[in-house]
């Protein structure tokens, strides 16, 4: 009997636990470790951030599941991984601290055949000073609990603008190497339409404060798109939605530091400036979760497992290039680690080699370098692939040929809504293949006949209809692996 | 458009037409949007789910 442990149980993590189960039957041992005791479908955390959405509806409790497909269930935080095992535990095995119970539970420990590590990211607030709402003096939308506080800090703002005061509310990336602005680009345009729906829009100014070189960029370098017998960049896409809602912009910026209404940041061009805000909506930048790693020896080797942006390294070229030597060549495909081979890496946690959007910096020095997102799309491949690699290789032996899915050819879909009603406002729905540009074999870097965007009612139902399908499908109610990742 | 936009970006930015806001709100030109919404995400699905094999790595 094989026994897999898995990291994380967010879309990467559930995706492999859920089927590795049903390719293995129950004859073969299946751990997922994780600190939430709950699952949670992030996009929807935008909803519940304005107020629209409860929080129940977006998270649901994993042991009751897990329970009944048989994958064993810890709620805790991976802390070391010992993949050539100890001299007293010589089985590679991964150690972990309890959470959710009581503080004083004894560490766990849990020997491995195969270790997938899909924790996610480390929502790194302490980046910017003040930067979080964890004292700190911003909102984010990250998690469902951090929503939940944004709503009522945006209610308050919105009971403020009904007593007659004017607020100001900014919206963006808190820090210079953010990822997922897409998020922030949904949230802001539902921010705006519930201050419409409430009859205060007249009363707030709100500004999109973001590092990407321009609107559209969503840190994946912009898109094109064929629209009106053009092809036309993303850019347009993005600035008439906000010239039409009448929301500012602040492009190519890094926040310095976060104060009690106040921000200060810097911008690719060399500006230093302040801006006052009643309600700050700031998404942080990640990095890995912090795990180490130990050899038999007792030696740190975490530097050979993890990048030092703390994801871990997989089956992708790391050699530094400059901008113009990027290739999609450099992306991975089996997401295994090189250095063992029975330690994979899914979702947000593995390193990618570089950005996709061109990195720049101000004349301080200062990185302003949007990371590339890892849509739930893309972290739901991720964790199919792995399930099926160790699945062929505990049915058929260590040396079946790996399954390859690779990141550069994947494709993403993004729906940001701006409202949640069914027959009010309005979602831009938008698809593009590959996600990593290739100029090799499309002109523009990405196939035109995949790679588009439109603005309607129907993204609205298309959000809804994704909303119910994902928590279906990762519930495994009946016909659940129908449904594609 | 205000003046006071003529030197900003918002002078740059297309804006839509309200024929265009007419019809992205229009219930049954967006049932035919959704239907070909859903065509172009299946479509996306399919071909992330089976990468061209001529990718290899460097």
């Amino acid at each position: 009997m094989a026994k897999t442990v898995i990291l994380g149980a967010g879309i990467a993590g559930h995706t492999a636990a859920t089927l590795l189960r049903k390719k293995l039957g129950r004859s073969h041992e299946i751990v997922v470790i994780s600190p939430e005791p709950e699952w949670n479908w992030i996009p929807s955390n935008i909803w519940v951030g304005v107020g629209s959405m409860e929080r129940r509806e977006v998270v649901f409790p994993l042991a009751p599941v897990y329970a009944r497909i048989g994958v064993e269930f810890r709620q805790g935080r991976g802390t070391v991984i010992r993949p050539e095992g100890t001299e007293v535990l010589p089985s590679p095995h991964i150690e972990y601290t309890a959470s959710g119970g009581s503080p004083d539970a004894p560490p766990g420990r849990e020997t491995y055949d195969y270790l997938i590590n899909a924790t996610g990211p480390k929502l790194n607030f302490g980046a910017t000073p003040g930067l979080g709402p964890h004292g700190g003096h911003s909102w984010s939308v990250c998690t469902a609990d951090h929503a939940v506080e944004a709503a009522r800090a945006f209610r308050e703002s919105i009971e403020r603008m009904k007593r007659g005061e004017n607020q100001t509310l900014v919206i963006g990336m808190g820090h210079g190497t953010c990822t997922c602005e897409g998020a922030a680009f949904e949230y802001v345009f539902n921010v705006e339409h519930e201050l419409r729906r409430h009859g205060v829009r007249d009363r707030a100014r709100i500004i999109f404060l973001t590092n990407e070189n321009e609107l559209g960029d969503f840190g994946m370098g912009g898109l094109h798109l064929k629209r009106g017998g053009y092809v036309t960049p993303s850019r347009l896409f993005a600035e008439s939605l906000f010239v039409e809602r009448g929301v500012e912009w602040i492009n190519r910026a890094h926040v310095q530091q976060v104060s009690p209404g106040k921000l200060a940041y810097e911008t690719v061009e060399g500006l230093e400036r302040e801006l006052e805000f009643d309600f700050a909506m700031l998404l942080p930048p990640f990095r890995g979760v912090g795990l180490s790693a130990i050899n038999r020896a007792g030696t740190d080797i975490a530097p050979q497992l993890f990048a030092p942006n703390g994801f871990m390294r997989v089956d992708a070229d790391y050699t530094e290039r400059p901008f113009e030597d990027w290739s999609p060549r450099d992306w991975p495909a089996t997401y295994q680690n090189p250095t063992y081979d029975n330690v994979f890496a899914a979702g947000i946690a593995f390193a990618p080699p570089h950005a996709v959007s061109r990195p720049l910096r101000s004349p301080k020095g200062t990185l302003v370098a949007p990371a590339v997102p890892r849509t739930g799309m893309t972290a739901g491949i991720m964790g199919r692939t792995v399930a099926f690699s160790i699945a062929d290789r505990i049915q058929h032996g260590g040396e079946s040929p790996l399954h390859r899915a690779p990141f550069a050819t994947m494709g993403a879909a993004c729906v940001a809504s701006a409202g949640k009603g069914l027959f009010s406002g309005t979602a831009a729905t938008i698809t593009l293949y590959p996600l990593v540009p290739d100029y090799e074999h499309y002109e523009f870097g990405r196939d035109l006949d995949y790679t588009t965007g439109e603005i309607g009612l129907a993204g609205h139902w298309l959000k809804h209809l994704l909303h119910h399908m994902f928590i279906y499908k990762a519930k495994c109610l009946p016909g659940w692996s129908l449904i594609p990742e | 458009m205000k003046p006071s936009d003529l030197n900003g970006p918002v002078a740059y930015a297309t804006v839509p037409t309200p024929l265009t806001r007419f019809w992205r709100t229009f219930a049954p030109y967006q049932l035919l949007r959704f239907l070909v919404i859903n065509v172009k995400m299946l479509r996306l699905i399919f071909k992330s789910h089976a990468p061209p094999p001529d990718t290899q790595p460097r």
